[in-house]
């Protein structure tokens, strides 16, 4: 600021003024940079907003309609389901959210439904079946008034809830006891792998009321039994067998003939199924074709008993299955249901009596039918003199057995541990390196393809080790216990002696010098069921003789060798190893 | 005579193989056999089937045939296992 000088002139200077111009540059100086920098602030910020702002603020507008749509949506969809008695509390707590879109819409003054026991909503799902002049809206009523119970949401149940609610079935039960699991979605496409661990009545009718909201639908999330069937079969119309073994089907037989209910009965395994109805129309019932439950055929030994329980092979998990057989025949046995209950009975196979049946892997044709028999007179349940008046009269036949279940129990000492062969393989992964050696191990065991592992004690007492898995090769061809040997149940039970000690030698196993050892087969399988039929075969052919020291008197040389060895068996079998691995993914078994 | 039987489900499996031929002696009246002498032919014949002989129904000509069921040369015969899995 520079000194003032008098202005010319005038004698006195008007330093107020001075000061007052000095302090307003001063003020000047610092206020312009500062408004210029705020305006082009605010030129630099009136652009219009990025693509990217834009979507923002669009993305979080409908996040919150949405939220608030949908609290709008739950409020009136929780009455209507529960009018409907389509959610209940045991679904509330497994998870299941009501489904969306239950709104009545009041038709147009001037315009009305071919029939009041239509809704307008109702019209407008079905309109395409009825339109169908074999079903018409008479038909679609008839649907809507009957109820239909599926046992099974598996691979054969998937289809038939899917279709029997999709269709309109007015009230639709489904009974399933299991839990969703990885190994089901290749068939069971109701559920998905978000439910694994979820009971599958209920993840199935989550699905069906998502997929149709008209209908009632319950979930009975326990397994067929006896008492179950009493409470629960006399309630539904109409009966889906889409169980997954004999002693569910017999009984569902049972039930059915007691309360006389006929049944759509479909099955599936590998590349093929069957269909047929029964006890419909005064025909024959599951007894009549098949009077005898397998357990009660002839069963001496585990080999008769394997024959009998396992006859041409069990279950989807031991014989393998496609998942579009189970979809082929769960597809028609809706198909069949739709015609009993729509007034189309004369259209069913069960009216013809015949029974359909499918073979994927036929070019000729995949399906072929034949004709059934008539009502059997001699039928343990729907003959002229039955023998089976209630479900308690043959309990046995309602239990799911499997061969080991009959077999008298084998010693403690015969029995693995899953921890105990979990820790051993972890401390002691088989492989190549400790192979043993020759001198160590008993001529039975040379076989360069058989793990023995050589371990002294304090190790859970498992010793040297060879593993023996006794699943079908293919199952043991996806994956194993590295170096273990392959011996198919059947092939134990059905080879003699002198094969089966080839077998575990294996092809080098002919060094008759070396010495016995104590050497423990520790034999697995999936379960736990079939190793434990094995153990008790092997324990009788080679363990008798190695535990008698006195060689079994006529008994040449070939028992002898086998001296000291044991056959133990691996209790749950390898899907109790797995739970002892982390994570179980890394050992995935099927 | 010998007689062709179409296999199916777990007789399939038992055998390997969608059909076998049986030998079984004819009675000599008319040149047929009964359902229950094929099917002890069978047994015999070939050892696998007998496990699910028991369970299994014999179809002759697409209808199903009890014991006594008289099948002749050139019949169909189906023999057919329950399946259980579902």
């Amino acid at each position: 600021m520079s000194s003032a000088s008098p202005p010319p002139g005038g004698g006195k200077v008007n330093w107020e003024l001075w000061i007052l111009r000095a302090v307003g540059v001063g003020v000047a100086l610092y206020i312009v940079p500062r408004w210029v920098h705020f305006l082009s602030f605010l030129v630099s910020n009136s652009r219009r907003p990025s693509r990217e702002e834009q979507q923002l603020v669009l993305r979080s507008l409908s996040i919150l309609e949405d939220h608030a749509r949908s609290k709008e949506a739950s409020i009136t969809h929780q009455i209507t389901l529960e009018e409907l008695g389509g959610i209940d509390e045991q679904d509330t707590a497994a998870g299941v959210e009501p489904v969306s879109g239950a709104r009545e819409m009041p038709m147009a003054p001037f315009w009305t439904s071919g029939s009041s026991a239509l809704s307008s909503a109702e019209v407008e799902l079905y309109g395409r079946q009825l339109i169908l002049p074999q079903l018409g809206v008479a038909g679609q009523v008839r649907l809507k008034e009957s109820s239909v119970l599926v046992v099974g949401a598996g691979g054969l149940g998937s289809p038939v809830c899917l279709y029997l609610a999709a269709a309109g079935i007015g009230r639709l039960g489904i009974m399933d006891g299991d839990a969703v699991a990885m190994t089901n979605l290749h068939r069971q496409v109701i559920h998905n792998a978000a439910r694994c661990g979820t009971n599958k009545a209920i993840s199935a009718k989550q699905t069906c009321q998502h997929l149709n909201k008209q209908i009632r639908i319950d979930a009975h999330d326990t397994p067929l039994t006896p008492s179950v069937a009493e409470r629960v079969v006399p309630q539904y119309d109409v009966l889906v067998d889409c169980t997954d073994n004999p002693a569910a089907r017999y009984l569902l037989n049972d039930a059915a003939v007691l309360f006389n209910k006929p049944v759509v009965c479909g099955s599936a395994l590998r590349w093929e199924g069957q269909l047929w109805v029964y006890n419909y129309r005064s025909g024959p019932c599951y007894r009549c074709l098949h009077p005898q439950p397998p357990h009660r055929l002839d069963q001496s030994g585990p080999e008769g008993l394997f024959n009998a329980l396992s006859p041409g092979g069990g279950a989807c998990d031991m014989e393998g299955v496609i998942g579009t057989a189970p979809g082929t025949i769960g597809v028609m046995q809706a198909m069949e249901v739709l015609k009993v209950c729509g007034g189309l009975g004369d259209h069913s196979i069960g009216a013809s009596n015949r029974m359909v049946m499918y073979d994927g892997l036929d070019a000729e044709g995949p399906f072929r039918s034949i004709r059934l028999r008539t009502k059997r007179p001699t039928c343990a349940v729907c003959g002229d003199h039955p023998s089976i008046s209630s479900l308690q009269d043959s309990p046995d036949d309602y239990i799911d057995m499997c061969p080991a279940d009959l077999l008298p129990p084998l010693p403690p000492s015969a029995h693995v541990k899953p921890s105990q062969l979990a820790s051993h393989l972890h401390r002691h992964p088989p492989s190549e390196a400790n192979l043993s050696a020759p001198p160590r191990v008993p001529p039975i065991l040379q076989d360069d393809n058989t793990y023995q592992q050589q371990v002294g004690g304090g190790d859970g007492g498992l010793g040297a080790v060879s593993v023996v898995d006794v699943r079908p090769s293919a199952h043991y061809a996806v994956s194993h216990v590295r170096h273990s040997l392959n011996l198919p149940i059947d092939q134990i039970l059905s080879q003699s002696k002198e094969e089966l000690l080839a077998r575990l030698r294996g092809p080098r196993g002919n060094n008759r010098g070396a010495p016995p050892s104590p050497v423990s087969y520790v034999v697995v399988c999936r379960r736990g069921n079939d190793s434990r039929l094995a153990v008790s075969k092997l324990r009788d052919l080679f363990q008798e003789e190695a535990d008698d020291d006195q060689g079994g008197g006529g008994e040449g040389g070939e028992g002898r060798e086998e001296k000291g060895c044991t056959f133990l068996n691996l209790q749950g079998g390898l899907e109790a190893v797995r739970r002892n691995v982390e994570p179980t993914e890394a050992m995935p078994l099927v | 005579m010998r007689i062709r039987v179409l296999l199916f489900a777990g007789a399939k499996e038992a055998m390997r193989a969608g059909a076998v031929d049986v030998e079984v002696n004819a009675s000599s009246a008319d040149n047929t056999v009964s359902v229950a002498e094929l099917m002890d032919s069978l047994r015999q014949t070939h050892p696998p089937l007998a496990k699910v002989l028991p369970n299994s129904l014999l179809a002759v000509n697409q209808e199903y045939a009890e014991d006594d069921v008289r099948i002749k040369e050139g019949d169909e015969v189906a023999l057919i296992p329950p399946i259980s899995g579902g």
